[in-house]
């Protein structure tokens, strides 16, 4: 419906309800004209009367927020007419169930890769300090030194630095303090924090092992 | 409201909008009258003219789960009128970004180690598990984040959206 003049077009809303669209119209801002089908929706879902409601309980500074979700979760109703958003909620909770599970595993095999390095490293010091104890042992060859490291740094240290040394390498393999598991599992576990404060306001009906007739009992102990 | 001595007693949703409950109710078989305030919400959010379509779009056997989404999202909006349930799916979809994120640090950490001289042991492979594909019911991988907002919605509306409209779901 057009204004006399023509200055601005009805908004979805008041077009849908064959009534003139007045400048202080509250879904005007939300429903532009050509925006039916997202209107629609909401209508089906909420109804005009019910969104103006729940408008005219929040401040205007939370009118455009409150709008988006309206819309959003109307949207996903008309996707989805069984299980709407908490369908959504759903999938949500078992994709973070999965990337849990193979971030668990990836851990672990991290881990064990550090673990073999670390020992081949030890492994490795260890046969070259012991070929450098046996070259002190047996007569002199030619055979070129099996490793480049720096020889001439250990060749005339006392044989009881070498353990000594071996000790240390060892140690500093293990100070990875940045991306140790345990550095980035407690983050996961904040994660986890996080998730259960906001949870304590929504308590969600369902999880991944109920079905939603079950859920029922969560609703009874909520009510 | 007359009733017979061997009538059931009225579901709530009668019970609240104090009419007769009549044997063939929508409400009846999802809205006992020993939860009074699980009708009360819905009806407060959604209007039980709606719900009432709602049901009668639905096919029988998922009635009862097509009530229980509606009764979660009743409360969640009103427990929280800006955000309603939207505001927990914002939630979740940041905390599946934030684990995939840390999940591609640790896989390139096991690359780092596959290139060294140590070759990895061969214990079940993360490759097992594979890419979660960011798709499924209505959630994609990708998202829109508003500036205008400190939440994050999904923009799987804008994947597949049959209407064409462009701002639907995309906040």
């Amino acid at each position: 419906m057009t204004l006399k003049g023509g200055a601005t077009s009805a908004c979805a809303a008041c077009k849908y309800q064959r009534r003139k669209c007045i400048p202080e119209c509250l879904l005007a801002p939300h429903f532009p004209a050509d925006q039916t089908k997202v209107f629609q929706n909401a209508h089906k879902l909420f109804g005009v009367s019910n969104i103006v409601k729940i408008l005219r309980s929040l401040d205007p500074s939370q009118h455009a927020e409150a709008m988006r979700s309206i819309k959003y979760q109307a949207n996903v109703r008309d996707r989805f007419p069984v299980y709407g958003c908490l369908g959504v909620i759903r999938q949500l909770y078992y994709q973070i169930q999965l990337v849990e599970e193979e971030f668990h595993a990836v851990l672990t095999q991290l881990e064990m890769c550090r673990q073999q390095q670390q020992r081949h490293q030890i492994s490795s010091m260890a046969d070259y300090v012991i070929s450098q104890l046996e070259l002190d042992m047996v007569p002199p060859t030619n055979a070129l030194p099996v490793f480049n490291q720096p020889y001439s740094m250990y060749k005339d240290s006392p044989k009881e630095n070498n353990s000594l040394w071996i000790q240390h390498l060892f140690l500093d393999t293990n100070n990875h303090s940045n991306d140790s598991p345990v550095a980035i599992q407690s983050q996961l576990v904040d994660a986890q924090h996080e998730v259960v404060r906001d949870y304590d306001e929504i308590r969600p009906f369902i999880d991944d092992e109920q079905s939603y007739v079950d859920s029922k009992d969560n609703y009874d102990s909520a009510s | 409201m007359a009733s017979s001595s061997y009538s059931n007693p009225p579901c709530a949703a009668c019970k609240c909008l104090r009419r007769k409950c009549m044997p063939d109710c929508i409400f009846a078989p999802y809205f006992p009258p020993d939860e009074p305030q699980k009708f009360i919400n819905v009806h407060k959010i959604f209007g039980a003219s709606n719900v009432s379509k709602l049901l009668n779009d639905v096919p029988p056997h998922q009635r009862e789960d097509a009530v229980n989404s509606l009764a979660y999202e009743a409360e969640a909006r009103m427990k929280d009128p800006v955000y309603g349930c939207v505001g927990a799916i914002s939630v979740l979809q940041r905390q599946v970004m934030r684990l995939q994120k840390e999940l591609d640090a640790t896989n390139a950490d096991i690359i780092r180690y596959a290139y060294n001289e140590i070759p990895p042991p061969q214990p079940k492979a993360a490759s097992q598990y594979g890419r979660r594909p960011a798709s499924g019911h209505g959630v994609s991988g990708g998202g829109s984040f508003n500036q205008n907002s400190e939440f994050y919605y999904p923009s799987q509306w804008n994947n597949n959206d049959p209407s064409g409209d462009d701002e639907s779901g995309n906040m």
